[in-house]
């Protein structure tokens, strides 16, 4: 965590030379380059800085956004007001497309080809190729959902609903042919496995089977890829805010490196960073949950 | 009555021919085994029975369970209701045979509900006791258990469906041979009791005669012979087919192996052991993360000593587990020693001052044969690399001329020296091992479990080489097995493992006077 | 995967690498040309796949855009399967320290969604070729190490090379005989799929403005600055999505293919 931190903030403040200087731009002269420094502490060392920071982290001060003449904690807490409905909503939505494509797959052999062709296609497919081609068709065309932006604060559940479909469904669709694919392949091997026939021999049928038997087993390898996944999730998000003008840390992220905003960059990239090891400690827990061989070593 | 009545089955997978035309039944409560070679189709033959061929196979022919329609023409829908009540399946490798993240005691209890049977727990725990398992299994997880007690959670299943037949697919071929009859004994005793007929897959002719009325022998996929059991082994030779005639040669040459007493040489002819050790002592330390989270996990393996002579052939017993590898890679050189010394010809032997391609020669034999050669070799390549120490005596005609004399030994025709080891069958491919060991002239070979894999007959050809190999070559060897049968064939003296010790060392007489249960 | 399916995906890819290579020495028109009045032009005669905002001919901006964008995942490709697999296969080597620490570098790495990583490399070196070039590399990097490290130590854990070290060969000879001949296919085929990956990562950056500077073309960077006139022009919008979906798709289906020949005529499992 701390070595995260660490590499965030020398990449931010300390290679990109004199902060003030990317501030102010370089025609900026001498005296406010120098205030500015003051103001911002930067002629401390090094190491009081990066004190400073974690300090102030920790007690969850992220500092105060020049632009935006807000602190950088109340943006950000407007802004996770869009982005986390939305990460929630795609995430919901990747994995029901992911469990029932894989499970028609599994079940009917027939519509399986149908959906690794559709699977292959749509990994192939940036997101961002898919948005243009839904904003076209819902939104421009046919006009029944939004075709981007945002409501206001007062606005009703519905609509804003309304306007977080697409762009989740944009999300949740790349990301549901990832780890359809990867479950796939795992239920499939599992199929292959000694303890689906005896569980045939049993007498169950392949509905049960699956169900009760491999389902289970073959999760592993798609927890395993969950962590990776969250980390293209973020990285999604950034971009199909932008394309639909959402008004989430995504869009907030991309102006604030328009704009050099370092104390916003610096805490939103901390913030992205956590989150993607929050999911994989998550991930690691639920692991063990489902998978008794990977308590072996702890029951010892 | 016949409970299972198969006719003019036919399978096919891909296009390759696997059964044509088997023809067999099997009566109410009787035992019968199924014998033939690897390869030769009773495994899918099981699976047949069961309906649960491969996706791409065409079966047809007629098979009918307790009088039941021809299951061969049924929809899913009915061949389910039949699997289970009217016949089960015994896995041969249990260790995935069973849903590991399940608990066991719900995987019989499922069983119990697919009969209808509501009290389900207490009878989990009845059927449990039944087959001699504690019932704290119910809680436990397949990884948790050893593979005697996996294949008794699978008999416990066969008592919970109560099946008209069991099909056991040589159900002991993973196990250690004090646990081989016990799960044998088992299986035959709830047969009995329940009323269930029995077929019994097995290439042991000895396991088939013993527990079964009458073996069918199946070669390439055909019904070689059918033959009443409890004459086989005196059976008229004249009036049976050569498969059959090589199965009772081989189970009559390998009780023999007991009474030869010959080959044991009492006084050593040289006074300098090929290999000798004293004292030692090897340790396992778990990873620096893995250690951190459980502090008993350190095993050691040590042993005092071990003398190996040239000519000889020192069998290492003892159960799964108990180190038997370990020690003989230690021998090898292939461990770290904690202390205690090695020597080879007087030369010391340790990993920690080695520099390895310098080491003495020596060789091994592995116990998977399709996982000990690098698949996109050619035999010549693998030859080549065996005689990597003597690249510079040989230019290539003579690297070819030796590698064509050393396969002719191990009667692998010289005509297949450039085909790629993935066409070799396992037997073949232990031969080639064996080549490979010949081929690096190493005086000391090893042979790691080298025959669990293969079946009875290819067992007995390697057991020749190896003795024909150990009396000519004047090399020493080291056979480790589980298998009592084997190491009474070929070892001259024989060590007992247990628990990660050599518990004694003793020559092949009074190991066979000796009680043969002081293995465990 | 059928055989005609195959062939058309290698033609397609076969063309396309063609014309953006052609793009070197000819284009239809100028790449840079600006013609005001043809400006959200539809496709025509003329220009075969209309005009962008500022009436540039959309063909030749492709052209060059997918040259740049090929030319720049090449180069990452190169990089990072370098440094990946040489990092890849000390970690398989040894057990301690050294792979540890190779292994939470790829952790380290794959904790950073990618587009962050161009974000922090952009304060450093601005946009461009070689802020592209370095982002994708350093995320190649962690899937090289991951991948070559699991492939190679399944190796290294097969008896046969314990029958290699017992003939006397050393370390640095079964790695060359032995490991790298057993992985160089799986290599292959998982750089193809990576140079697809790539393309796509290079969009993205493209995309939010962390691609190519301005004059420079890139088929991202045309998503991107054609996003505002999209109601008005959809084709200058989906034409270069066709192209970049069509490519990526063909480099996939290569992939593909090339996967089950090498399983079909070496015995090596290609799966995870």
């Amino acid at each position: 965590m701390l070595s995260f931190s660490l590499v965030v903030f020398v990449v931010i403040r300390v290679i990109p030379g004199d902060a003030a200087t990317l501030i102010l731009g370089i025609q900026a002269d001498d005296s406010s380059l120098e205030q500015l420094r003051t103001e911002l502490g930067l002629n401390k060392p090094f190491i009081n800085q990066y004190a400073q920071w974690l300090y102030n982290i920790i007690h969850l001060d992220f500092g105060h956004s020049r632009l935006h003449g807000v602190s950088v904690k109340q943006l950000i807490k407007e802004r996770l007001e869009v982005s986390i409905p939305l990460a929630f909503l795609s995430f919901v939505t990747m994995c029901i497309i992911a469990f029932s494509l894989t499970l028609l797959a599994t079940l009917y052999k027939n519509i399986a080809s149908c959906i690794n062709v559709y699977n292959f296609s749509i990994i192939a497919l940036p997101n961002f190729i898919l948005a243009f081609v839904f904003i076209y068709y819902f939104g421009l065309y046919y006009m029944i959902l939004p075709a981007g932006g945002y409501p206001d604060q007062e606005a009703s559940l519905y609509i804003k609903l309304t306007h977080l479909i697409l762009p989740s469904l944009t999300l949740s669709i790349t990301q549901a042919a990832i780890t359809t694919r990867i479950w796939q392949a795992s239920l499939h091997k599992n199929m292959q496995s000694n303890y689906v026939l005896l569980a045939r021999a049993k007498g169950l049928n392949t509905r049960q089977v699956i169900l009760r038997h491999a389902l289970r087993s073959s999760l592993n390898p798609v927890l395993g890829i969950l962590g990776l996944q969250t980390a293209f999730l973020l990285s999604g998000i950034i971009i199909i805010e932008n394309i639909f003008a959402l008004p989430g840390i995504g869009t907030l992220l991309v102006k604030s490196v328009y704009s050099r905003d370092l104390d916003i960059l610096q805490n939103l990239i901390m913030l992205f960073i956590l989150t993607v090891l929050f999911i994989n400690l998550i991930v690691d827990l639920i692991n063990v949950r489902i998978d008794p061989r990977n308590q072996a070593f702890e029951d010892r | 009555m016949s409970v299972l009545n198969i006719k003019n089955l036919t399978l096919h997978i891909g296009d390759a021919l696997i059964l044509s035309d088997i023809t067999m039944d099997v009566q109410e409560g009787e035992a019968v085994a199924i014998c033939g070679l690897s390869g030769a189709g009773k495994s899918q033959l099981a699976r047949c029975i069961m309906r649960l061929e491969p996706e791409n196979a065409k079966i047809s022919g007629h098979i009918s369970i307790n009088d039941s329609d021809n299951i061969c023409q049924k929809n899913e829908k009915y061949v389910c209701n039949m699997r289970g009540s009217g016949v089960f399946l015994i896995f041969q490798d249990a260790a995935d045979s069973l849903t590991p993240t399940k608990r066991v005691g719900v995987q019989i209890r499922e069983c119990l509900r697919l009969k209808g049977i509501t009290d389900s727990k207490n009878s989990t725990l009845k059927i449990l006791s039944a087959v001699g398992l504690s019932t704290s299994f119910y809680n436990r997880y397949p990884h948790q258990m050893s593979g005697g007690q996996r294949q008794r959670i699978l008999v416990a299943m066969a008592i919970a469906l109560q099946p008209r037949i069991i099909i056991a697919d040589e159900p002991t071929s993973a196990l250690d041979s004090e646990q081989k009859t016990a799960i044998l004994e088992l299986l035959h005793h709830v047969c009995q009791e329940h009323n269930m007929s029995l077929l019994l897959i097995t290439h042991d002719l000895k396991i088939a005669s013993h527990y079964c009325s009458r073996i069918i022998f199946i070669d390439k996929g055909q019904i070689n012979s059918i033959i009443h059991s409890h004459d086989i082994l005196n059976i008229d030779k004249a009036n049976v087919t050569p498969l059959v005639r090589r199965f009772i040669a081989c189970t009559k040459k390998m009780q023999e192996g007991y009474k030869n007493t010959d080959n044991i040489i009492n006084t050593p002819h040289e006074t300098l052991p090929l290999i000798e050790a004293n004292n030692v002592t090897i340790c396992y330390k778990p990873s620096v993360l893995l250690s951190f989270f459980s502090h008993n996990t350190t095993h050691t393996i040590s042993y005092e000593k071990l003398c190996l002579y040239r000519g000889q052939c020192l069998g290492l017993i003892g159960v799964s587990g108990s180190g038997k590898t370990s020690i003989a890679h230690s021998l090898l050189g292939l461990k770290t020693l904690q202390n205690g010394t090695i020597l080879q010809d007087g030369v010391s032997i340790n990993a920690k001052d080695k520099r390895l391609y310098t080491l003495p020669k020596q060789a091994m034999i592995f116990q998977e044969p399709h996982r000990s050669f690098n698949p996109l070799y050619t035999v010549m390549d693998i030859l080549k690399e065996a005689a990597y120490r003597n690249r510079n005596d040989y230019d290539d005609a003579q690297l070819r001329h030796k590698a064509e004399q050393v396969l002719q030994q191990c009667n692998i025709p010289k005509e297949r020296l450039f085909d790629n080891i993935t066409f070799f069958s396992g037997g073949e491919k232990q031969r080639i091992s064996l080549a490979r060991a010949l081929m690096t002239e190493a005086p000391f070979i090893v042979a790691d479990e080298a025959l669990s894999a293969l079946d009875s007959i290819n067992r007995l050809d390697i057991l020749e080489l190896l003795m024909r190999i150990k009396q000519k070559g004047k090399v020493g060897l080291l056979f480790i097995s589980h298998d009592i049968d084997s190491i009474m064939y070929i070892a001259n003296e024989i060590a007992i493992v247990r628990d990660g010790r050599i518990a004694e060392i003793i020559d092949k007489k009074t190991f066979m006077t000796n009680n043969k249960q002081v293995l465990c | 995967m059928p055989k005609t399916i195959s062939r058309i995906a290698g033609c397609i890819l076969f063309i396309l690498i063609t014309m953006s290579l052609v793009s070197l020495f000819y284009t239809p028109y100028p790449v840079h040309e600006i013609n005001i009045h043809k400006r959200l032009n539809s496709i025509s005669w003329m220009h075969w796949l209309g005009n962008d905002q500022y009436g540039r001919d959309i063909l030749s901006l492709i052209m060059r855009g997918l040259l740049n964008s090929i030319s720049v995942s090449v180069s990452a490709l190169l990089l990072g399967s370098n440094i990946g697999i040489i990092l890849g296969l000390f970690a398989s080597l040894y057990a301690g320290g050294i792979t540890f620490f190779i292994r939470r570098l790829s952790d380290f790495i794959f904790a950073f969604p990618s587009l962050i990583i161009a974000i922090m490399l952009s304060l450093w070196l601005g946009s461009g070729y070689l802020n592209s070039t370095l982002t994708i590399s350093i995320f190649l990097i962690a899937v090289y190490i991951r991948f070559v490290s699991v492939a190679a130590r399944n190796i290294w854990n097969e008896p046969y090379i314990q029958a290699a070290y017992l003939c006397g060969k050393n370390t640095w000879n079964i790695l060359y005989d032995h490991i790298l001949p057993s992985i160089l296919p799986l290599i292959i085929v998982q750089s193809i799929t990576l140079f697809s990956i790539s393309i796509i990562i290079e969009a993205s950056l493209s995309f939010i403005g962390l691609g190519f500077v301005s004059p420079q073309p890139s088929l991202g960077k045309m998503l991107y600055e054609g996003q505002t006139y999209f109601f008005m022009a959809p084709h200058i919008i989906f034409i270069p999505s066709i192209i970049l979906g069509v490519f990526i798709l063909a480099v996939q289906i290569c992939g593909q293919e090339l996967s089950s020949y090498f399983s079909k005529h070496y015995n090596i499992r290609l799966s995870d």
